[in-house]
């Protein structure tokens, strides 16, 4: 590059390194105060812990890598909170897919958790089965709600971005009071085909 | 105190304060109903693309809606627990439709209800075989059996998000003494849900303390809304503080089930807006 002599690239390296330390003490610090409410967060969204620790661990790696400012804890923090929670959401939906190639009888692989002996590898096959037959009766129950609650679900859960409540409700003309009476309706009824599963 | 909609919503898409988290993970290892809540969200997200795809099937392919109803106060309150009289009340049924179809102008253009499946399995049971088997109904019988089929017709309208529908098909038939509550409570939710605060408020102010409790909450629930609507704050705010209040009993096993917190929202939201702008009560 003509005018950049050795001084001035050396001078950018050092500041995209002061820039990277700063962000990594960011993030450090964020995790060393919230790790452990991240870990429950993705396992109350995985499932298990080894999952969620995963999800911890890749949300951590993706903020490191990131661009843009971190202007201090609190927005790492929030930031990291939201990686999370979307490495949490990956892990089941790869869970689900790899569950659905698996052989029949054969045990699926499971993303960072290797389980120790075939014994238990079978018995996590089964819950995996039972996971993916439970989704299929959901989107079955998803096609049966009523046009009101089904345009909720997608507006205020599916739509990427999803849309905040007032946003809902400037879109359809339905009052917020509505729409969460139809947002609650919805997943009451999808709620209970889980309770019905469980019980 | 559950989580909120919005909570949830905030927890779904990663939007949850930090300083919050903890607290809402806390009440989901203590509250099943919102953990419940928030695993369909997570199944939703985590299938978003299949999701999507169901709701575009759904609207290219619309199917009847067969989600069951919730809130069965009304049917255990009967005591129907004789197979004759089940049976009495599925002829008498089909007797009232054939009524009724051929006397309302509403029903010979074809808008009411799809027959259910119960209608078409007597199809084929003649009159003979009827009397054969049970003897007549009585009348009582009969009048019951077009309350049931009324109320399950109003309640598919409710779910389909049609209140005008509502209104018209229990404006065809006076509300009987039995389930005039029912009758009552979803003829005001569509008077609100149809833009009619006014008339919402005096039909669901008319479900005393002596109403079913299933819908008693959710009528009240409505009719603070409908009196928001109508400018009426401190009528709307005394009710939504009572709802707010601590009660058991309120489950998922209710129709438009409302969480105390909901009500607490919308309270301290109309509280705030009052403060903010200083307006007259």
């Amino acid at each position: 590059m003509q005018g950049s002599g050795p001084g001035e690239r050396q001078v950018a390296r050092n500041s995209r390194a002061e820039y990277k330390l700063s962000r990594a003490e960011l993030v450090a610090a964020a995790v060393e105060q919230n790790r452990e409410i991240w870990v429950r967060l993705g396992m109350r969204i995985t499932g298990n812990r080894h999952d969620a620790e995963d999800a911890v661990q890749e949300a951590v790696s993706r903020v490191l890598a990131g661009v843009g400012d971190l202007p201090d804890v609190e927005s790492a923090g929030r930031y990291l909170t939201r990686s999370v929670n979307h490495c949490a959401i990956d892990r089941v939906r790869a869970r689900s897919r790899l569950t659905s190639f698996a052989e029949p009888g054969e045990p699926g692989p499971r993303l960072g958790s290797v389980a120790a002996d075939q014994e238990e590898r079978l018995v996590l096959r089964e819950e995996e089965t039972a996971e993916a037959a439970q989704v299929g009766e959901m989107l079955r129950r998803l096609k049966e709600l009523p046009e009101a609650q089904r345009e909720a679900v997608e507006l205020l859960v599916l739509r990427e971005p999803p849309l905040k409540l007032r946003e809902a409700s400037d879109l359809t003309g339905a009052p917020i009071s509505t729409l969460h009476s139809r947002l609650q309706s919805a997943l009451g009824n999808l709620r209970e085909m889980l309770s019905e599963n469980v019980h | 105190m559950h989580l909120s909609t919005e909570d949830l919503l905030d927890l779904i898409h990663g939007d949850t304060q930090v300083e919050d988290l903890d607290e809402q993970l806390n009440h989901m290892d203590r509250c099943r109903e919102c953990a419940d809540a928030y695993a369909v969200l997570v199944t939703l997200q985590a299938h978003r693309e299949d999701a999507l795809e169901a709701l575009r099937e759904a609207e290219a392919d619309p199917t009847p809606n067969t989600i069951p109803f919730p809130t069965q106060a009304p049917r255990a309150n009967r005591g129907w627990a004789s197979k004759h009289l089940r049976l009495a009340a599925t002829i008498a049924v089909a007797a009232l439709l054939a009524v009724i179809i051929w006397t309302s102008p509403i029903l010979q253009r074809g808008e009411l209800v799809p027959a259910s499946d119960l209608q078409a399995e007597l199809v084929d049971l003649t009159t003979d075989q009827f009397v054969d088997t049970i003897g007549r109904p009585s009348s009582d019988a009969v009048r019951r059996a077009g309350e049931e089929q009324l109320l399950e017709g109003a309640r598919q309208a409710l779910l389909a998000d049609q209140p005008e529908h509502v209104l018209e098909l229990l404006s065809t038939v006076p509300p009987a003494q039995s389930d005039a509550d029912y009758f009552r409570f979803y003829m005001g939710v569509a008077h609100y849900l149809a833009g009619q605060p006014e008339d919402a408020v005096t039909v669901l102010e008319s479900l005393g303390d002596g109403s079913d409790s299933a819908i008693l909450r959710q009528a009240c629930w409505y009719r603070a809304n409908a009196l928001l609507r109508l400018g009426r704050t401190d009528e709307s705010l005394q009710i939504l503080d009572e709802l707010a209040a601590p009660r058991l009993g309120l489950g998922a096993e209710n129709f438009l089930f409302v969480f105390g917190s909901e009500a607490e929202a919308l309270a301290s939201e109309v509280r705030e807006l009052l403060a903010s702008t200083d307006a007259p009560r």
